[in-house]
């Protein structure tokens, strides 16, 4: 089973490292550098005018306790295991214990990031930087080893008690961490180690090799692996993944705008893949209120002139790959439509989402009263689309 | 004269799969493409629909190629393929409108017909449903209807009866009739051959990429010696002589 383990896991890191290489990309890198540069910029500003106000507390342990609920248990099981290693059940339970071990890795750095993060907040709600920071990490991280516990035992089959689940956990957590920012990180950390050894202590027993759910454990596997390429997918082209759709009936009333005529054939198909496939709507909305929300904190002119262009860019980048969705229907090619009419209807999605983003980006600034700024915003983000849609994508288009 | 196949020679990339083909699809004519798997048959029917481009040769409809009259081509194929393909974030209310928009297609005077027709595939309870989600044999007849609510005067029908229940392969021929009768070529390529026999007017055999022989039943049962023998017989003796 070590071997397996071994096996496995080297393969899954080949994988995400190939994939991890292509969400990266130069542009990407680019990006993200300046987004993270503004976010911290934007977050130093913050604290300094900040004061330990009542909600400042709660406010920091719900940002950990949902830090804490980021990574699953990753199991790296595959659905023929279910099969062909039935009758390894027993000898299973090494392979998943040491699964459970690698599945605590990624999140503890995250929460260990997040505790360094808080550090600045625990200076103004005048806890010890050093020592509360260290605490805070170790509690957060053994909260997390709890969890993958409760995770790891829940793919057995038992009469668990209703109440031993994540969400208690995280309940748990939250109100812990509350209070030891009101008095001391160390609470945190006392409950945190109380719940995790007991956990360990009473957990053993309940592993009995015929209670594995092997059909929960790889449907479990699936659903994460599923998230995980579909997160990849936004990037680039995962193969095998046919994004999900979802038939969004209260936006029908926004499908029913293009008429149905001749000359709207390509768009009549384009809105509706844009408007159902799980992929494009839900980016576009989740992009634009984040972009929304970080040029509200922005004050400085070019900075959210910049930012405001950055996101209009990271949303048209991500619409690309819808104007390749049909290239596998054969229908798509044998319609007697002109071909111009295609890439013309691509371009004006494209142009009209890009300009309604610049427009949701600019209520930002706008809900904040800075009403030069939102302009400047509106009008960056505007002419940008407007080139991005009319000469970018068609040089793109044609490349491919 | 309808579709015409002018010493085809084609396939993928450099190889050829299909050899000097010539036959025709008159007008108001059934003719039945009949080969083993891997003859050409759909290697062929890619080439008349327009999906691969001939190497040597001419494929006209009405007289034109696809190059010369590209879009003139296209309105005059409707096309059931194979394997259904649809389109994952569409209804099957929203493919059917799509289809008359691709083909300009006059709604208010389209709609009766499709109702009619997705009533005799008891379809006509779901067209706000995704039909990706339907069954095989469903699938086949949502391509079924977009195809023959067009007014195309070549109906191109790739192997139309597997996954089709027995009413539906009825249903489906009365259709393929009426078209006929109505003037419109139909190609239809199929391994059921006792229906082929029964409804189709001619044939086109295929072997290893070259006709082997075209005609009626009579016309074929001469070529091949076999006074009498039905389309099964006929097509065992052409796959003893490769």
């Amino acid at each position: 089973m070590g071997t397996l383990w071994r096996t496995r896991l080297r393969q899954h890191q080949k994988q995400q490292f190939k994939y991890l290489q292509l969400v990266f990309n130069d542009h990407f890198v680019l990006v993200l550098v300046i987004l993270v540069g503004a976010l911290l910029y934007g977050y130093s500003q913050l604290v300094k005018t900040l004061v330990p106000a009542w909600w400042l507390r709660p406010l920091l342990a719900l940002i950990l306790t949902a830090l804490l609920s980021f990574g699953q248990l990753a199991t790296l099981v595959a659905p023929a295991d279910g099969t062909f290693l039935l009758p390894q059940t027993s000898a299973f339970a090494k392979f998943l214990f040491k699964a459970r071990r690698y599945s605590l890795l990624l999140p503890s750095v995250v929460l260990a990031l997040g505790a360094l993060a808080s550090v600045p907040l625990l200076a103004v709600l005048k806890i010890d930087p050093l020592s509360g920071g260290l605490t805070l990490a170790a509690a957060l991280i053994m909260f997390k080893d709890s969890d993958l516990w409760l995770a790891l035992i829940r793919s057995y089959q038992g009469a668990w008690p209703i109440w031993l689940r994540r969400v208690s956990l995280l309940v748990v957590a939250f109100v812990s961490v509350t209070a030891a920012l009101y008095w001391h990180p160390a609470l945190a950390m006392v409950v945190a180690l109380a719940l995790d050894l007991t956990l360990r202590w009473r957990i053993g027993e309940h592993f009995a090799p015929e209670r594995l759910d092997w059909l929960t454990l790889i449907a479990n596997e699936d659903k994460r692996m599923d998230r995980l390429y579909r997160f990849y997918n936004l990037f680039t082209d995962v193969p095998g993944l046919s994004g999900g759709v979802r038939r969004r009936r209260w936006l029908d009333g926004i499908a029913k705008l293009i008429r149905p005529n001749h000359s709207h054939t390509w768009a009549y198909l384009y809105w509706r893949g844009f408007l159902r496939q799980t992929t494009y709507l839900g980016l576009y909305v989740r992009l634009a209120v984040v972009g929304a929300a970080v040029l509200m904190l922005l004050k400085t002119w070019w900075l959210a002139g910049l930012v405001g262009i950055l996101f209009v860019y990271l949303v048209g980048f991500q619409l690309l790959p819808l104007a390749g969705a049909y290239d596998e229907n054969v229908f798509a090619q044998l319609y007697p439509v002109p071909t111009t009419q295609r890439p013309r209807a691509f371009q004006h999605l494209t142009g009209v989402l890009l300009g309604l983003l610049a427009v949701l980006l600019a209520v930002g600034p706008a809900l904040m009263g800075r009403w030069l700024i939102a302009g400047l915003v509106l009008a960056c983000g505007a002419v940008f689309a407007g080139g991005f849609a009319y000469w970018y994508v068609p040089w793109r288009l044609q490349r491919h | 004269m309808t579709l015409a196949l002018e010493n085809v020679t084609g396939g993928y990339g450099n190889l050829p799969v299909i050899k000097n083909l010539s036959f025709e699809v008159p007008d108001g004519q059934i003719v039945g493409l009949i080969g083993l798997n891997g003859a050409g048959k759909s290697t062929t029917i890619k080439h008349i629909i327009g999906l691969l481009t001939p190497m040597q040769g001419a494929i006209k409809i009405d007289g034109q190629t696809l190059a010369e009259a590209p879009e003139a081509y296209r309105q005059a194929i409707a096309y059931v393929p194979e394997t259904p393909v649809l389109y994952p974030e569409l209804t099957l209310k929203e493919h059917l409108e799509l289809t008359m928009m691709a083909y300009d297609l006059d709604a208010t005077a389209t709609w009766p017909r499709v109702i009619e027709m997705l009533e005799q595939f008891r379809l006509a309870n779901k067209l706000d449903w995704f039909p990706a989600n339907f069954s095989k044999g469903m699938k086949q007849k949502v391509m079924i209807v977009a195809a023959f609510m067009t007014n195309a005067r070549l109906y191109i029908i790739d192997e139309p009866f597997t996954g089709l229940d027995p009413l539906a392969v009825h249903d489906l021929l009365d259709l393929v009739e009426l078209k006929k009768q109505a003037g419109a070529a139909v190609l239809m390529s199929t391994h059921i051959l006792a229906t082929a026999q029964q409804y189709a007017d001619q044939f086109v055999l295929l072997n290893n990429g070259q006709v082997r022989a075209t005609g009626d039943l009579t016309s074929l049962q001469t070529q091949f010696n076999l006074a009498d023998a039905d389309l099964d017989a006929i097509y065992m003796a052409m796959t003893r002589e490769a």
